[in-house]
């Protein structure tokens, strides 16, 4: 039974409904979403404080060598004079500063504050400097050498600090990761943690074949891609080599380290 | 591939999202379309009808309480199409039946009278209330169905993530609003089936309510005139 009032509601209904659904395809009711830049992921990694350690055998635990550095006289206050010529303003204001109109209003600025002022801060800058001890010259590296040591090692290996030695596996993973193919494994096995033994040159290339020596994360489930994951670490370091990584923290840091390499953290 | 797709341009267009949903997905939605169509369909033939038919139902009555004559009002009136004329005409013809023989029982008259415009009054609600249940069932289903795809669309994604092992924002964002699509359109279906539903009950209790009044004025009427008849 359709008469003539369904019939026109339903001629309604079905327009109203095309005119609704072709305004929402043309985006009438869609919000302007709003522009995302392309953002630098930031690798947030829950590790211990050190994923990198030293691969010495027995670590030194001897406090290392003091480092004293070399009397090099009382700090020159040589250039004192100078500072004073630059701090002070110039009554008449160089031609070139004049070129410009902003700047001429400079110097009468500087001349209203008090010579107090510059006094004061001069003398705090020299207690600081006073503070802080002798300057350090280029041998400072003295006291760190192997006969002032009496810890074990030839070089104190603690002397690369947590920080720094974490900063050279964020380094190290950074550079890695393009580098690494993500194998195909299922059952977890981007859980397993391959410890590689690197070895390196000053100019950061690994020397020889990384060595596998440990795993962790390895359960009866990803047993089976344990090769397979260890052979993709290898390589992806290999293929990254050579590293860039600071020459300062070469000794003693990442000439031979242990690198835990987590999947998880490289995709 | 569906991220990428999804993520540019015009992302949430109801063809984009419908023509990436899964089969059961596309399927509820185009069952919601349909009723949401029929629930419009039913909104507007209804609310127009009721509203003719409480229009006409009132120029009837005024009519009918100015005549002086009922036998000639009804004589001229009896084809009118209003509700509240049929009942009229229902009582009428009852009324020129049980007083046509010599011999006239009253309360069995009245009695008669009175059944027979009420269930006059009875067949006309029905009439008027015929698709009602059309919004009601609507109203109250949609939403669930709607459910039913969202839920099927979620569990669909969620087995692409384990599958694609990739647990990105943007591979599991499409098919979420896909799914979720789905239960839009159900609400988009339900919301209007549950106020018109509400609505229309109400105006047809109404015309329900004034067309008893007038059968039992009319019954009153009648009755009064019964005394007079041998």
């Amino acid at each position: 039974m359709i008469d003539k009032a369904e019939r026109t509601g339903f001629g309604l209904a079905v327009a109203g409904h095309i005119l609704l659904f072709a305004a929402l395809s043309m985006g009438l009711a869609m919000r302007n979403a709003a522009v995302h830049l392309p953002q630098d992921a930031m690798d947030v990694e829950l590790v211990g404080p050190i994923g990198l350690h030293s691969s010495l055998p027995q670590p030194a635990t001897e406090a290392p060598a003091e480092s004293q550095a070399p009397e090099q006289g009382k700090p020159s206050e040589a250039d004192t004079p100078a500072r004073e010529a630059v701090a002070k303003p110039e009554p008449v204001p160089t031609p070139r500063i004049s070129d410009v109109p902003a700047l001429k209003a400079e110097p009468v600025k500087r001349a209203a504050l008090s010579d107090d002022f510059i006094k004061d801060i001069r003398a705090a800058a020299a207690k600081e400097r006073k503070a802080t001890g002798k300057r350090l010259g280029p041998d400072f590296l003295k006291g760190i050498t192997a006969e002032a040591t009496n810890g074990k090692g030839a070089a104190p290996r603690a002397a690369i600090t947590g920080p720094q030695m974490a900063g050279l596996a964020a380094a190290i993973r950074a550079q890695v990761k393009p580098c690494y193919n993500v194998p195909l494994g299922g059952a977890g096995a981007e859980r397993i943690v391959t410890s590689l033994r690197l070895r390196f040159n000053r100019d950061g290339s690994v020397i020889g074949t990384p060595a596998i020596v440990d795993h962790s994360g390895v359960t009866d489930e990803n047993q089976g891609y344990l090769r397979q994951m260890d052979d993709a670490a290898r390589r992806a370091v290999l293929r990254c080599s050579p590293l860039k990584l600071p020459l300062e923290l070469y000794q003693g840091g990442w000439e031979d380290i242990i690198f835990d390499f987590r999947p998880e953290a490289m995709q | 591939m569906q991220a990428i797709e999804l993520t540019s341009g015009s992302a949430m267009s109801p063809i984009t999202l419908f023509i990436h949903a899964d089969i059961i997905v596309k399927l509820v939605i185009m069952g919601l379309i349909v009723a949401s169509i029929w629930t419009w369909t039913t909104i507007f033939s209804h609310g127009r009808r009721l509203a003719r038919i409480a229009r006409e139902n009132e120029a009837f009555e005024r009519e009918f309480w100015k005549t002086d004559n009922i036998d000639r009002f009804f004589d001229a009136q009896a084809k009118r199409d209003a509700p509240s004329a049929r009942v009229f005409a229902s009582g009428m013809s009852e009324w020129r039946r049980s007083t046509a023989g010599s011999n006239v029982d009253r309360e069995g008259t009245r009695a008669r009278l009175a059944t027979t415009m009420g269930s006059t009054v009875a067949a006309e609600i029905d009439r008027l209330s015929d698709r009602l249940n059309i919004l009601a069932t609507t109203g109250s289903v949609a939403p669930f169905v709607g459910l039913f795809g969202t839920v099927w669309g979620i569990m669909r994604s969620f087995s692409d993530i384990a599958a694609s092992q990739n647990t990105s924002l943007g591979v599991v964002a499409p098919g979420i609003a896909e799914a979720l699509f789905a239960t839009a359109l159900g609400l988009f279906a339900a919301i209007p089936a549950v106020i018109a539903y509400n609505r229309l009950t109400h105006r047809i209790n109404r015309i329900e309510a004034r067309m008893h009044r007038f059968a039992d004025g009319f019954h009153t009427t009648l009755s009064r005139e019964l005394e007079g008849v041998q």
